[in-house]
């Protein structure tokens, strides 16, 4: 917002008048000779201004002109001249209202809208008035000051105008003339903020140029925020209109995908003439997951398919030296609990399902672990020591694992997969399809081997329910977010047959809500409140079998993030009676403004919590979750959400008590905020097993990926803790398993590219994550543990890889640090603080940036996460590179300063925790 | 011949193929085989969406020229299923859990607020079963309200009966009440309501003299005094002027260990303090008192001088030791911790303790299973060497050893000294409670025990870990880590001097 000057303007007059109470002679003593010779010029000129010959009338208007314009250099206080025409505002107000039109009119409409801007009252918009009635052009005669106030005053009026109904072309005439003059110097925020102001913002397009593009593309961007629904696609609209006008498709590729518009995705993409920029275009595309871009030309499509994501993977684990891979012994580090089990010589299904899931996570897409890819003997008999008698689901989740592990890499993942249904079990043949689709996650193979290998058990009806679970769920992860028509044909049978299992009637229909995710298709959506209604329209029973909450979540992915869009379903969805209809409608409805930050939403969820609920309250935890689902992707929000899960938890009921870690974990995926863990860690030890329950694997979210040692401290001490009970203890080595994901490469937060876009396939795959966790007992601590495998669609490297323009890894040095918010800022602010340098490939957490240390090269695009491809920059000169010493000082220095941190953290441990340490 | 030329991807290797299109689909898997070694029945192919079966008509596949097709299988050995099955505890039923539990880590009791010194305490009450025994065989219900006590002793069989068979870590909130109810200072309150810590010590001195009013023998004796009771023979003597010295008895359920003298220097030297628990027991046993003395006429000082005599009592079953870490100063006003390292074995002689009277029949004993002991390893090595005529252990013996050396050494009906439990007056270290932290108020206590089965174990509250016999060395004091504040001796028979520290 422009500041508003007319505050400035009263406090000058208010001082003036403070001094008129005293005694003028004395403030005349205090006035030096020079200031009472000024003001008795202005005086004079005032007085002429009023003359009847127009000519003298004219030279002491000029004279006055000059006065003030030499004046206005600063305003940290009223210039003098305009002090001193004070006294004589009224009375030139009065002669122009006076006056006939005239030269002399127009010039003094002039001077008294400068003196406006600090004699008329605040709100007055007297300032505006005289300048439309002044001369065109000219701005620049005022200085800077003026055209802000101006600038305020025309949003004022524009507002006053819209809601009296008043022509506002005048107006739109001066913001013409204003905001060339503030882009030209400098403050573009200003010309948007006017434009936006009065609803002309497309208009800033004819000034956008090379030199300015970025600071108003960005600050429009991070404006498009806080604006209400639809205006904010407007703003996305225009500054993907400014980008795609200088030329600059990554970022205009950004916004498209912001917008979520294949289309406008599509159209850059074959605006684009540049092979190089193509590719880098392809590598944004393939990252996002949701957009179904196609090319004719063979390394596109490569890059599109994300078949370049294993290799490059791997080769930043052996850049990093992580490469031998993990046990999960090496994880629990159980040598510095202090429990000792007696039981050691006991196989418990429990706990090796839990190191099964370990393994997966801490090894996931490194293609080789010490359990599971060994010789095949020890591949069978580690899944047959994962389930019990009563817990034979176990092996489903053990072969599925293996999955995990060969994640990305399809050609020879899926062989190594195919072998597992050489044994004739249901849970190993459900757990196989399962495996297939985990590889397959975010990499599309041509060949569309998945589809061909799981398409028979989808159809087979003679086949076992779990091993048509796992192909259904296979399909739906391989194929998440791709549109697939061939996967709706595929499943569609299995929805609108109301002879089918609920189990696999859910599943199928949370497999359609992955594979369409944000797609509005009203078909699917329909089939799945036919099928819920075919089973729960003849009586009123409560969500009980744990199952119904997926198919809730498919239909609400196909609407995920599309608003109004999901008004018809919801409508259809009143007829869907009891705790499930509740259920499902709250699940439509958060869904469909996930990332919205709508505040009626938010408000509306609230209210929902509020009721205090003895039973029938399990839609109480899809609003809880639903206020963070709506709320994030924007930081305030997200923090103000916080704010209120703390008051769920001091006077909510149970049941919400138990969801607000899951919510407060799924704000801050793969972001280990120093207060948050500390919530989280308050609640692992909660007297309800559920609360800490979901408090400890909100652990293990938070900090997924990043290795967080104070994370794996507490969760070390949790496994000590709890260890006597193994429903706890599963959950704590899932959160083991999750921290240390990828051995920490990795990040399952849903938003990238500088926190400004979202993957819906990352974000579907959480929130199935999450609604199982709504119901620990039954889903993850019951037979449905494999749904925790729907993360993988949400696991990308958290890396940022230099390319060539041939894709060969190219290393360079590159500067990593906090984000800085640089928006708004004049000049070249530094994005970036407290940076490292370092050598690409490189690890990025969350809420940092990189930037390239040297000028050899030019990235494509302005945002370095993930791949990015590099150029020579011609430009550069060999020599120009080592006069810069005093930079790597600086970057030495801060490098210091962290040293010194973790110096001074070392320092704060208590000695007997050190000794607990040996 | 209609034909296709392929790309067959397997694995990460690519193969050209030419598909006879009118041959039936095996032929194509045979040059499959050719090619990868895969066996034809363990080969899948898939062509976009459709997969390869044997029957399937490769016509109507459409396949186009150059078009990818993808074959899975490996030629190495074939999956299958374990013939041994593991087994898992999940299977099992729950009384062989309950055995497998037993033989684990027992489970700990709850904090109530503050109640560490409690749960500390009740930890070693718990591991003395003579008590643990008598309690739950102590007739005492809980419906006698007359009695003040009782409650508190319905509460302690109540929760010992609980601890034998948990399964989950307790809480003992109904004892804790009931001690709050005998004994309102541990109802004392600090800021904001909260319980405050308190003295273990206090806690368990109340503890045993509430067991010692209702716990009765069957001769109608106290049974904890039977157990815990010491008796001594206090010498007061006039150290100033000449007066005959004065012998009382006294009875103590605890022996109080004084610690004295500057920190120890870094070379070992610590100028005549109190380094070894021995030295704390005879400074608690001489104390000085001022007090009136007939025959100087004044106020004078009086050396008291106690000795554990055996009269009657004799060294009891158990033997509890109280470092006196808490001092109250006068000059800050406050209860100081004194954190002096005190050294305490793991096996504790108390011979010196005794009176003279006592001592020599201990001594009696000794040299007797010494001799037999000396015998029994001289036979052996007998009838390992074929007779050595020289016996080290021979010239070692003392003057009482070669005086007995004359009678034989199976007459044992002959000895002059009987064996009886009162003459071991050995004892082992089977619990320690120990506090953390700078004053008395505060800190944390936790207690270290050694269960039947020979392992260490550490109670924090509800949090109970085995820990190796090492990590109670730590716990002499001299830090901030967890030291000693109380030491649980159970007697056990060893003949020879054993006291050693480490």
């Amino acid at each position: 917002m422009a500041q508003d000057n007319a505050g400035g303007g009263a406090e000058g007059k208010a001082k003036e008048e403070k001094k008129k109470t005293k005694a003028e002679i004395k403030k005349e003593e205090e006035m030096s000779p020079e200031d009472i010779e000024l003001r008795d010029r202005l005086a004079l000129l005032a007085e002429r201004v009023k003359d009847v010959d127009a000519a003298v009338a004219k030279a002491s208007l000029d004279a006055m002109k000059e006065e003030i314009r030499a004046a206005t250099s600063s305003m940290t206080s009223v210039p003098k001249p305009l002090k001193f025409l004070r006294p004589h505002y009224q009375g030139l107000k009065d002669f122009f209202s006076s006056m006939m039109d005239s030269e002399n009119k127009t010039l003094l409409a002039d001077v008294l809208s400068v003196l406006g801007m600090t004699m008329a009252g605040s709100g007055t918009r007297e300032s505006l008035k005289y300048k439309l009635s002044g001369a065109k052009g000219g701005l620049d005669v005022w200085g800077f000051e003026y055209v802000k106030n101006l600038a305020g005053e025309i949003g004022l009026e524009w507002t006053h105008r819209k809601t009296t109904d008043q022509s506002t072309d005048d107006l739109k005439e001066l913001v013409e003339e204003i905001v060339p003059f503030n882009i030209k110097h400098g403050s573009e925020p200003e010309a948007c903020d006017l434009l936006m102001e009065v609803d002309l913002l497309p208009r800033v397009l004819e000034h956008v140029a090379e030199n300015n593009y970025s600071r108003i593309a960005l600050y429009l961007t991070s404006c498009a925020s806080y604006v209400p629904e639809p205006e904010d696609s407007m703003i996305y609209n225009v500054v993907f209109q400014i980008y795609k006008k200088v030329n600059r498709f990554p970022e205009a590729l950004r916004i498209a995908i912001r917008l979520n518009d294949a289309q406008l995705a599509e159209e850059v993409l074959s605006s684009c003439e540049d092979e190089d920029i193509k590719k880098q275009l392809a590598f944004m595309v393939a990252r996002h997951g949701a957009l179904n871009l196609t090319s004719e030309d063979e390394a596109l499509t490569e890059i599109l398919g994300n078949t370049h994501l294993s290799g490059h993977f791997l080769s930043l684990a052996r850049d990093l030296d992580v490469f031998e891979a993990k046990t999960p012994e090496e994880i629990y580090k159980s040598h510095l609990t202090e429990t000792r089990t007696s039981m050691e010589n006991l196989q418990s299904a429990r706990a090796n399902l839990a190191s099964s899931f370990v393994n997966a996570f801490v090894n996931a897409g490194f293609g080789n672990d010490k359990l599971l890819t060994g010789d095949s003997k020890a591949l069978s008999t580690w899944i047959y020591k994962c389930g019990s008698q009563d817990s034979a689901h176990g092996k489903m989740s053990a072969a599925a694992s293996l999955g995990m592990i060969l994640m990305w890499d399809v050609d020879s993942g899926l062989n190594q997969v195919v072998r597992l249904t050489e044994i004739n079990e249901d849970y190993i043949q459900a757990g196989a399809s399962l495996a297939s689709g985990i590889v397959s996650a975010n990499v599309r193979s041509e060949c569309d081997p998945v589809h061909a290998l799981l398409s028979d058990k989808v159809e087979d009806k003679k086949l076992s329910t779990i091993q048509r679970v796992g192909a259904v769920l296979g399909l739906g992860l391989a194929y998440a977010g791709t549109q697939k028509e061939d996967i709706l044909d595929l499943l569609t049978p299995i929805i609108a047959d109301p002879e089918i299992d609920i189990d696999l009637f859910s599943m199928a229909s949370l497999a359609l809500g992955f594979v369409f995710v944000g797609s509005k298709k009203a078909d699917i959506a329909e089939n799945i409140i036919q099928g819920l209604l075919d089973r729960y329209s003849d009586d009123q029973k409560v969500v009980k079998d744990a199952a119904s909450r997926f198919a809730c979540l498919g239909l609400g992915l196909i609407f995920l993030g599309q608003q109004e869009a999901a008004d018809v379903t919801m409508e259809a969805l009143k007829a869907v009676p009891g705790q499930i209809g509740q259920y499902c409608s709250l699940t439509v409805e958060t869904c469909a403004y996930a990332g919205s930050g709508n505040v009626m939403k938010v408000q509306k969820m609230l209210g929902i919590c509020a009721e205090h609920l003895e039973e029938n309250n399990s839609h109480q935890a899809v609003a809880a979750i639903g206020i963070a689902l709506v709320a994030m992707g924007e930081e305030m929000g997200a923090e103000m959400t916080s704010r209120s899960f703390e008051h769920m938890l001091q006077y909510g009921e149970v049941n919400l008590r138990r969801v607000v870690p899951l919510a407060v974990g799924f704000l801050h995926m793969s972001n280990p905020k120093p207060t948050v863990i500390d919530m989280l860690s308050k609640l692992s030890h909660d007297g309800d097993s559920e609360v800490a329950q979901g408090a400890i694997i909100s652990l293990g979210f938070v900090g997924s990926g990043t290795n967080n040692s104070r994370i794996a401290l507490l969760l070390r001490q949790l496994s000590t803790y709890y260890g006597k009970d193994s429903n706890t203890l599963f959950v704590v080595r899932i959160a083991q398993g999750l921290l240390h994901m990828g051995k920490g490469l990795m990040t399952i937060s849903p938003q990238y590219s500088d926190r400004l876009l979202t993957s819906p396939t990352a974000l579907a795959g959480i929130l199935a994550v999450m609604h199982s966790c709504m119901d620990f007992k039954n889903v993850i601590l019951g037979k449905y543990h494999y749904m925790l495998y729907m993360i993988s669609i949400a696991m990308q490297p958290r890396m940022l890889v230099t390319v060539d323009e041939q894709l060969k890894p190219l290393p360079v040095s590159v500067r990593v640090g906090q984000a800085v918010d640089v928006v708004g800022q004049a000049g070249k602010p530094k994005s970036i603080t407290g940076f490292a340098t370092h050598t690409t490939p490189v690890l990025l957490a969350y809420e940092q940036r990189a930037e390239l240390a040297t000028d050899q090269y030019l990235p494509l695009t302005s945002v370095l996460e993930g791949f990015v491809i590099l150029k020579e920059n011609p430009d550069w000169k060999a020599d120009a590179e080592k006069s810069s010493p005093s930079k790597k000082a600086e970057a030495m220095e801060i490098h210091d300063d962290h040293l010194k941190k973790m110096a001074l953290k070392m320092a704060n441990v208590r000695p007997d925790q050190r000794m607990y340490g040996k | 011949m209609a034909t296709v030329d392929v790309k067959v991807k397997w694995g990460k290797e690519k193969f050209d193929v030419q598909i006879m299109l009118d041959e039936p689909a095996e032929v194509f898997k045979a040059q499959l085989f050719a090619l990868t070694g895969v066996p034809p029945d363990r080969q899948k192919i898939t062509a976009g969406t459709k997969k390869i079966n044997d029957d399937t008509d490769l016509k109507s596949l459409n396949l186009k020229d150059k078009q990818m097709l993808m074959l899975f299988g490996t030629a190495d050995e074939i999956l299958q299923a374990p013939t041994e099955k593991p087994i898992f505890v999940e299977d099992l039923a729950p009384s062989d859990m309950a055995g497998l539990m037993a033989a684990g880590v027992p489970f700990g009791l709850e904090n109530l607020g503050n109640t560490c010194y409690m749960n500390s305490c009740l930890q070693v009450v718990n591991n003395v079963n003579e008590l643990v025994e008598s309690l739950s065989n102590s007739p005492a219900e809980s419906t006698q309200h007359s009695d003040p006590y009782n409650g508190l002793v319905v509460a302690s069989k109540n929760l010992f009966k609980r601890m034998q068979s948990a399964t989950e870590p307790i809480a003992p909130g109904n004892l804790l009440m009931q001690l709050r109810l005998n004994f309102p200072q541990f109802d004392e309150r600090g800021e904001g309501g909260m319980h405050m810590q308190q003295d273990a010590e206090e806690c368990l001195s109340q503890l045993l003299q509430v067991y010692t009013q209702k716990i009765k023998t069957a001769e109608g004796k106290s049974f904890i005094e039977d157990l815990f009771g010491v008796e001594l023979d206090v010498e007061v003597k006039c150290a100033e002027g000449d007066e005959p010295a004065v012998t009382e008895k006294e009875k103590q359920l605890k022996i109080s260990c004084h610690i004295q003298g500057p920190t120890p220097q870094p070379d070992g030297s610590s100028k005549g303090g109190t380094d070894f628990v021995t030295q704390s027991i005879s400074l608690g046993l001489e104390s000085s008192l001022e007090k009136n003395s007939p025959s100087l006429g004044r106020t004078a000082l009086y050396k008291k001088t106690s000795k554990i005599s055996r009269v009657c009592l004799s060294l009891p079953k158990y033997l509890l030791l109280h470092f006196v870490r808490f001092q109250w100063r006068q000059d800050t006003g406050k209860k100081a911790k004194i954190l002096r390292a005190v050294k305490f074995p793991f096996l504790l002689d108390m011979r010196d303790f005794c009176t003279d009277e006592y001592k020599s029949r201990i001594d009696k004993w000794r040299n007797k299973e010494r001799e037999a002991n000396d015998e029994r390893q001289a036979a052996l090595r007998r009838r390992t060497e074929t007779g050595t005529a020289k016996d080290e252990s021979e010239s070692k013996e003392g003057a009482k050893g070669e005086e007995k050396k004359e009678e034989t050494m199976e007459v044992e009906g002959q000895e002059e000294i009987e064996e009886t439990e009162d003459l071991w007056s050995t004892y082992e270290l089977t619990g320690v409670i120990t506090h953390k932290g700078r004053t008395a108020d505060g800190g944390h206590y936790v207690a270290w025990i050694k269960k039947d089965s020979g392992k260490w174990f550490l109670f924090d509250d509800a949090k109970v870990s085995e820990i190796e016999a090492d990590e109670v060395k730590k716990l002499y004091g001299g830090g901030d880590w967890h030291m000693a504040y109380m030491c649980l001796y159970k007697r056990v028979r060893r003949p020879l001097d054993v006291t050693k520290y480490e």
